[in-house]
């Protein structure tokens, strides 16, 4: 457990002349919460495929869960969500999630029964109405981002890669999966993120780097980067009124609202 | 581990599109309904004769103007033509005068807009003299009642010239009354003498149809459920999971077993359908067939004949070229698919493979008339053409072992070319969004490392 579950060392990426990732060196420690940080076109999600060896680095080399990224049968203990979100629109969502499961090397029948858990848990399915016996095109956005995040988590992979998980969920909808986030790292899983709004970096993080135009800035523990780069700490006293965010959640009736998760999402 | 790690996956592809694939509405619809065009094509003769065998001869008046007795003649001559069994004495043969011809002909066209009658031939002096006939009636355009009338007229008219020339009535009743021959054609071809040849040429037709339709509908369905995976971005998860070559070898081989499911079902239905002829139009009907067939036509008992005749080889020779074929243009499609961003891009993009498949279906009926040429012997082997042109040079000849052999040797090699080079673009082209690359952007993808 000691090990680091990526260690990336040196990697480049060029496409067509166009540099997206230069000389980077990632190490994410296992069992942390760890965001990618960098605005649109900095290079996360270049730098998440080669993680995920769907694409290969053009030099360098990447570890992950202590063998190379390239090893056969690795790619069953990572779950990937990634930033444009799809699925099978014809399909009914429960078949979508047996077949993702599939393609993890989960059986059938304990597919089913992870579903079940998934779905109770992100009610998709309640007294009312169980949508995994819906097809995909009937659900709602934020519903089908569900169901694709239960895509990325049925197999209970050891690193989870979320792209920009966040963007465009309701709060209500990004509490929940905030909270699933939470319960991952609970359970000793590494949960990678990248994301460009910092407060749920802050918020949910042990450690970040920072990465723009294909190279990075800075890495580290939240609070190594906060005191490397932060300066010395200002006692400020300020009164305010609970947030909008708050009362949002508060008032629609969201479960499980962690303190200091009061990030937009 | 690692093979059975790899094998379990494509399984859940092939599952998954095979199963995704049959549920649909199309496939339902095209499987139920080709069966039924394709009997129609053999059925549909059967319910025209049917339909004759019912008609002409008994509702038919002759007004005969003629008085020379020509009608009675022509009644008994329509009487053997319809080969009906029916005395001639019980067709409506009225004899009048020219000069009544006119309140003849109003009478009988009442009885034919009452419908006591289909319809009414009119013989008078003018017919006599070779001048024709005048048919007024239901049916005035069917070109099968105007052949018979005319037919029967001609006989006619040669029983009353043998009757002048005083030949007995019951000769000139032999003579009228002999049946029409029936004439058993056969074909003569570079391997010889083959009476089946226009059955064959029917059943290579159709089997050539039906190869070319699923190459094209499973060609066009594999393209737009790579874009569908491309455009909704499941690809990237799925290829997180398994290698891209992986998802494209899945994909190939669910959409050619769909292929196959459907072949079995059209082949099966349509033979179903084709057997149980007598049964939906009855045995008078089938039997008119059979004599029609045997009289030079062709009737569906030859195509029948044909079906049950064609050796197991073939049957299984056309399933493998249907399987190479799906699979060697299911790959080209789905290259095509990867390298585009919408449906609109990829009519443009997917034309060259179009195109190809076009070109086959063009070289179809010269290659059913003359399979040994020595264009269809070269299309037989070229891979974009073979799936097709093969099938139907073995349903015609006899092609050398050799040949067919070296068409499916070359057609599965071209297939393993083409899955790789699919695979290539794949790889590349399913992450790509925006313009569609450039044939260097294409070279590039194909032979980077």
């Amino acid at each position: 457990m000691t090990q680091n579950a990526i260690e990336a060392r040196r990697i480049n990426k060029q496409y067509a002349g166009h540099v997206a990732v230069r000389d980077l060196s990632l190490s994410v420690p296992t069992g942390s919460v760890y965001a990618l940080l960098g605005p649109n076109g900095a290079g996360k999600t270049t730098t998440i495929r080669m993680v995920l060896n769907i694409i290969e680095p053009d030099t360098g080399s990447i570890n992950v869960l202590g063998v190379p990224a390239t090893s056969p049968g690795l790619t069953n203990r990572i779950g990937y969500l990634p930033e444009e979100r799809g699925l099978y629109r014809k399909m009914k969502v429960r078949d979508v999630l047996k077949f993702l499961a599939a393609l993890k090397g989960v059986s059938a029948h304990d597919a089913d029964q992870r579903i079940d858990r998934w779905l109770d848990r992100l009610s998709l399915r309640t007294d009312e109405r169980d949508w995994g016996t819906a097809k995909v095109e009937e659900l709602s956005r934020g519903m089908q981002q569900k169901a694709q995040f239960i895509g990325a988590l049925v197999h209970d992979p050891d690193l989870v890669i979320l792209d920009e998980p966040f963007s465009g969920l309701d709060p209500v909808n990004a509490q929940a999966l905030k909270d699933s986030v939470m319960d991952l790292k609970r359970r000793g899983k590494t949960v990678i993120f990248s994301t460009h709004i910092i407060e749920n970096a802050e918020s949910m993080c042990d450690s970040v780097c920072i990465i723009a135009a294909g190279e990075k800035i800075l890495d580290g523990t939240v609070a190594d980067v906060k005191n490397q780069y932060g300066g010395p700490p200002v006692e400020r006293t300020v009164m305010v009124q609970p947030s909008l965010y708050d009362i949002f959640l508060q008032q629609v009736g969201a479960t499980g609202v962690e303190p200091g998760m009061h990030g937009h999402g | 581990m690692d093979m059975a790690d790899t094998g379990a996956k494509l399984w859940a592809i092939v599952k998954r599109e095979y199963i995704e694939r049959v549920r649909t509405r199309w496939f339902m619809i095209t499987t139920v309904f080709a069966p039924l065009v394709f009997s129609a094509f053999v059925l549909l003769p059967l319910l025209l004769v049917s339909r004759d065998a019912r008609a002409v001869a008994p509702r038919i008046v002759i007004l005969d103007a003629t008085q020379r007795g020509l009608g009675k003649f022509v009644a008994q001559s329509i009487a053997v033509t319809q080969n009906t069994g029916q005395d001639a004495s019980t067709q409506d043969v009225r004899v009048v005068s020219p000069d009544s011809l006119k309140q003849a002909r109003d009478a009988a066209t009442n009885e034919v807009t009452r419908r006591l009658a289909n319809g009414f031939v009119v013989l008078d002096s003018m017919t006599l003299r070779g001048g024709g006939v005048e048919y007024a009636g239901r049916r005035a355009d069917s070109r099968v009642d105007r052949s018979v009338i005319a037919n029967a007229v001609r006989s006619g008219l040669i029983a009353l010239h043998l009757e002048t020339s005083g030949l007995s009535a019951a000769s000139v009743d032999s003579v009228i009354t002999v049946p029409i021959a029936s004439v058993r054609a056969e074909s003569i071809n570079d391997a010889g003498r083959d009476p089946t040849t226009p059955a064959k040429q029917l059943v290579a037709t159709i089997v050539a149809f039906f190869l070319y339709a699923s190459i094209l509908l499973y060609g066009q369905s594999m393209l737009s459920g790579v874009i569908e995976e491309k455009m909704s971005r499941v690809a990237e998860i799925v290829i997180s999971s398994v290698k891209p070559e992986t998802l494209l070898a899945g994909k190939v081989i669910g959409v050619t077993a769909v292929g196959l499911t459907q072949q079995i079902f059209w082949v099966g239905g349509s033979i179903a359908l084709i057997s149980a002829r007598a049964m939906l139009f009855g045995a008078p009907a089938v039997a008119k067939a059979q004599s029609a067939s045997a009289a030079g036509g062709f009737g569906s008992t030859d195509m029948l004949a044909a079906i049950v005749a064609t050796p197991w080889s073939w049957v299984i020779a056309v399933l493998i070229f249907l399987l190479l074929g799906i699979l060697f243009y299911g790959a080209l499609y789905a290259a095509v698919g990867a390298t585009v961003g919408s449906e609109q891009d990829a009519r443009q993009a997917a034309t060259p493979v179009v195109m190809l498949v076009v070109l086959t279906a063009v070289l179809i009926s010269p290659t059913v008339s003359n399979p040994t040429s020595q264009l269809a012997v070269i299309m037989s082997l070229v891979p974009f053409s073979s799936a097709i042109i093969m099938p139907i040079r073995m349903a015609m000849t006899n092609v050398p072992l050799y040949q067919v052999v070296a068409s499916i040797v070359i057609l599965a090699a071209s297939c393993l070319g083409a899955v790789w080079l699919a695979g290539r673009i794949y790889r590349v082209g399913l992450l790509m969004y925006g313009k569609r690359p450039t044939l260097s952007e294409l070279r590039r993808w194909i032979f980077a490392s």
